[in-house]
């Protein structure tokens, strides 16, 4: 079973701003806990902090400085 | 669960928020600390976490705060300043200079001053003269204090750790491009680490052999450090074998570390982002020359701020930092 690592719809307020991910706090293929934090995401010159959604194994989709929105999934947990 | 992978910011907001949860003495202050939670993120949460007491945002008044810290630290407290950029100490150098660094001396031993300045340093993103020093040499010239430059997030947490449990005062330099800071860019990657959940100490005094390499030393401190990385892996493609050394600390200095890896290839470049003249690089050319100068092959090079107030232009403040093609050409020059 694999949960999507989704950027969710309330990490920042306004609907139309996009962000990117800063760093992976993990690397592709660690192990990791539901609620661990996993990535930080950067809004204009805000960080925001990205929670793992399940437990298992972290399979990184977006590399950091790659533009992304709300509701995209970014990784995988396997 | 695998090793997190940490900035190091995030690492010394670690060690910072574990002392705190364990230690009543330990009080945070600084502009903007409160709600914004220090200039890179160090106390990031701590306001609402350790409430207005403990994490007191201040006016503008340097001199006034950080005076008003040692005199806590006198009285048993060990204060933790955030002091933003090292640009700004002219307005507060009486106290470290006089108060802060002197008065464990002067009272014969019998007053302590524990405190732990945060200071970022550096520039390479365009912030002009006022706003991108490193300025590292005017606090380590002065005797009484320890100052301490971690180049990376396991070296961050570990020496936070062990400045917090220090009894007197020491400076804790961060390069700006090292923190980590989602603000500043992408993390460089070498200044990533996986870091323990645990506490642990790096002990001061020590430097840290980052890659090892036989033909030539290249030694680095704080961001130069990542820029030698760089270039020993430009090196790497000629076949030369470069040695990368991380100071660490400044005081106190590993001057026998220093001697021996410059032992094992007898070339050397000294990196520094701070200025050329009177500061860090002659003092590591100092030590070798005073204790024996045979170690080394050919004569050493500096590759170091030039003395000039720092240009706000981009190519123009390119042209002076201690980048990585300038050390490798100069390593390149010691290999001819």
């Amino acid at each position: 079973m694999t949960t999507p690592v989704i950027i969710p719809a309330d990490l920042w307020d306004e609907d139309d701003k996009t962000g990117s991910i800063v760093l992976w706090l993990y690397a592709d293929g660690a192990k990791v806990k539901q609620g661990d934090l996993i990535a930080e995401v950067l809004v204009e010159k805000v960080t925001l902090e990205l929670e793992a959604p399940a437990t298992g194994i972290l399979r990184i989709q977006v590399e950091p400085e790659v533009v992304v929105q709300k509701g995209d999934t970014v990784a995988v947990i396997e | 669960m695998s090793a997190r992978i940490l900035t190091m910011s995030r690492a010394g907001r670690e060690a910072l928020d574990w002392e705190m949860e364990r230690r009543d003495d330990i009080f945070c202050l600084g502009e903007d600390v409160y709600k914004f939670g220090g200039i890179f993120g160090t106390m990031d949460g701590f306001g609402a976490k350790y409430g207005p007491e403990r994490v007191i945002s201040t006016p503008i008044s340097e001199t006034g705060f950080i005076g008003m810290a040692a005199g806590a630290a006198m009285e048993g407290m060990h204060p933790v300043i955030d002091l933003a950029y090292i640009d700004f100490i002219g307005v507060c150098y009486n106290v470290l200079l006089n108060t802060a660094s002197k008065t464990h001396y002067m009272s014969g031993g019998a007053v302590k001053v524990p405190m732990t300045l945060l200071i970022g340093t550096g520039g390479g993103y365009n912030n002009a003269a006022q706003h991108s020093q490193c300025l590292h040499a005017t606090v380590a010239h002065i005797p009484g204090v320890k100052v301490v430059y971690p180049s990376n997030a396991y070296d961050a947490k570990g020496m936070l750790h062990t400045a917090l449990r220090d009894d007197n005062f020491t400076i804790f330099l961060t390069h700006k491009a090292t923190a980590g800071v989602g603000w500043m860019g992408t993390p460089i990657k070498t200044t990533l680490s996986e870091v323990p959940l645990e506490d642990y100490t790096v002990p001061f005094g020590k430097v840290k052999i980052y890659r090892e390499g036989t033909d030539v030393t290249l030694i680095g401190l704080g961001m130069s450090v990542h820029e030698c990385l760089k270039a020993a892996d430009d090196l790497a493609k000629d076949g030369i074998s470069a040695q990368v050394v991380d100071l660490r600390s400044l005081v106190p200095l590993d001057r026998d570390g220093i001697m021996a890896a410059v032992a094992q290839t007898g070339r050397l470049v000294v990196t520094d982002e701070d200025y050329l003249s009177y500061g860090v690089s002659g003092e590591i050319l100092a030590t070798i020359f005073e204790r024996d100068p045979t170690i080394l092959k050919k004569p050493p090079i500096r590759v170091a701020m030039p003395d000039i107030p720092i240009p706000f232009s981009r190519p123009m403040e390119q042209a002076v930092l201690p980048l990585a093609e300038k050390i490798a050409k100069q390593a390149r020059k010691l290999m001819a």
